[in-house]
This record gives structure tokens, sequence and C-alpha cells, in this order.
């Protein structure tokens, strides 16, 4: 049986399915009766809140890498939106998530506004760098 | 974008035009160019004009690499930005490349190409700066967005 230690963890870089680095594993949680691991904190970098992630969604403890099997949401916050013509709408303040799928993401015109919009996950056509929306995408004010 | 009638008094023209819904060369240099995918890869910095004084293609520079963009992958054109139909491979450049087990193989430092299409068969790698570089053929990879991740195990 292969095993590995927490050397083998902490400190390696962690990639999400798109190939990003999130940050640095800092942290192993280990469930204190079981005995297992189950989460990994990651610190995404300078003035950023650190991420946990379950052990359910690591792929594989790679060897200068560990590897995760899904996008985490919580990096969405912050990018920039952009229209189908590419021109800033906002930036994303919060992203809403309903059975594991992005339900809507809550935008600020700009990072002081407390003008806040509602676009829901059928009007995002992309999400890499920046959001992209559809063309002719509803934006709904939030009360 | 012009959006007034210009007087006819001040054109000289061959055939009756309204210059309506047209723009000036000089208001395009600077503005940010989008991919597809909305990654930015650079600003207008130049036009390229051929001999029947068509334009041919926008010259696009980030940092201190440039390269040359067909008028024909211009998806939509607005105040700030020029957005692309395609995502340039040249973006490629400077991506960071893993393989499936999560071994780091070093960062891509060009593209083999066989013509001028937005196409590569192959990329260039380098995990550091005085090694040599290493080829990777376009069929091993696995996920190319932010980085790249390889179907295939790549031992050094």
């Amino acid at each position: 049986m292969k095993t590995i230690t927490s050397d083998d963890i902490l400190g390696k870089v962690a990639l999400d399915t798109s190939g990003d680095e999130l940050g640095i594993v800092t942290e192993l949680h280990i469930d204190k009766e079981n005995k297992t691991i189950t989460g990994v904190t990651i610190d995404q970098g300078f003035m950023k809140p650190s991420l946990f992630i379950g052990i359910k969604h690591i792929l594989k403890f790679g060897i200068d890498s560990v590897m995760l099997n899904k996008v985490p949401y919580e990096k969405i916050k912050g990018l920039n939106v952009l229209d189908e013509r590419g021109e800033l709408f906002g930036y994303v303040d919060e992203v809403i998530v309903k059975k594991y799928k992005i339900d809507s993401i809550i935008v600020s015109k700009t990072k002081v506004s407390s003008k806040k919009y509602i676009i829901t996950g059928k009007d995002i056509d992309k999400i890499s760098s920046d959001v992209l929306l559809k063309k002719g995408f509803k934006a709904k004010l939030k009360e | 974008m012009r959006t007034k009638k210009v007087e006819d008094t001040k054109k000289i023209f061959s055939k009756s035009h309204t210059l309506l819904n047209t723009f000036d060369l000089r208001d395009f240099k600077g503005k940010k160019v989008l991919a597809k995918n909305g990654l930015k890869v650079g600003k207008v910095s130049d036009f390229v004009i051929d001999k029947s004084y068509n334009i041919v293609s926008l010259k696009v520079r980030n940092w201190f690499r440039t390269f040359y963009v067909d008028t024909l992958f211009i998806d939509s054109l607005s105040n700030k930005v020029v957005k692309l139909n395609i995502i340039p491979v040249v973006t490629n450049i400077g991506k960071k490349v893993f393989d499936v087990e999560g071994r780091y193989v070093g960062k891509v430092v060009g593209l083999v190409k066989t013509n001028d299409k937005n196409e590569f068969k192959g990329l260039i790698v380098k995990k550091r700066f005085f090694f040599r570089g290493k080829t990777i053929n376009k069929s091993d990879i696995k996920t190319n967005d932010k980085n790249i991740i390889l179907k295939i195990e790549h031992v050094n």
C-alpha cells in the first residue's frame, strides 16, 4: 500500500479542474474519532480568506500539487462581470448555489456601491478570469 | 463611434457616404482586446494596412509580446473594448503545465505551429530558464484553461 505523509501535502499548490492555482495547502484536517482526513485548508494569498476543501472534492494528492475535482464557487467572488460586448457591468459580490450549481450571482456596479443586481445562472455565458454574460441578459435590482 | 452626420462640404469621396457608425483609427489605439472567453489578451497598439489600403489586421501588444490578429476575428467593438471571436493560441504562452499526477512540468515558452492559423500542434515547455525546452503534443492535453493539465504522466 502506497502511503504519503503530511509533508507530501502541506505547502503544495492546489489546482482546480481548470488548472487555476487556488493557493497553497496550509492545513490538513483530521477527524479525531475516525482518524481520517476530512479536508484541507488553502491559503489563497494576501487579504484573501482561506478556503476549506472537503476530502470529497480532492481528486488526487499529486507529486507537486493537490488536484481538486471541482471549481470552487468562492473564487468567483470579486471577478469582473462583462456584458456580451466585453464592457464592464460590475463585480461579483456573492454567489448563490443551489443543488451544486450556480443559481444566481449578486453583482455590484462598483466595488463600494450599495446598489446590487441579481443575475440568474441562465444569463451567464462563461466563467474564466471574468464572468461573461449572455446577450440580452436581465439584471434585477436587489431590494 | 461617430453618430452625427458629417457636413457634405467637409467630405471628399468618390461615392456618397454619411460616415455614420464609423470610427477613427486613433480611437482604437490603446483599447483592450478580449478573447472569446473574456480573457484580456492585450491592447491595440497599431493597425496593418495592405497595398490596397485595406486594414488587414490589428497589432496587439501584451507587455513584451506583440502579435497580429486578422480583422475577420473581431466580434464586436465598443468604446473601450475590442472583442474577438477566437481565443488566440498565443495566450497559451506563460501558462503552467502539470501532468496527470500533479507533477509540475514547466511553463509554456513557445508554440509548435505549421501555419499562420489560430492552431498549434504542440507546446514548448521549460521548467527553468536555462533548461532545455520540451515539446508537449496537443493530443496529450486534457485541460487548457487558466493553466494546462496533461492526460499523461510526464517524467523528467
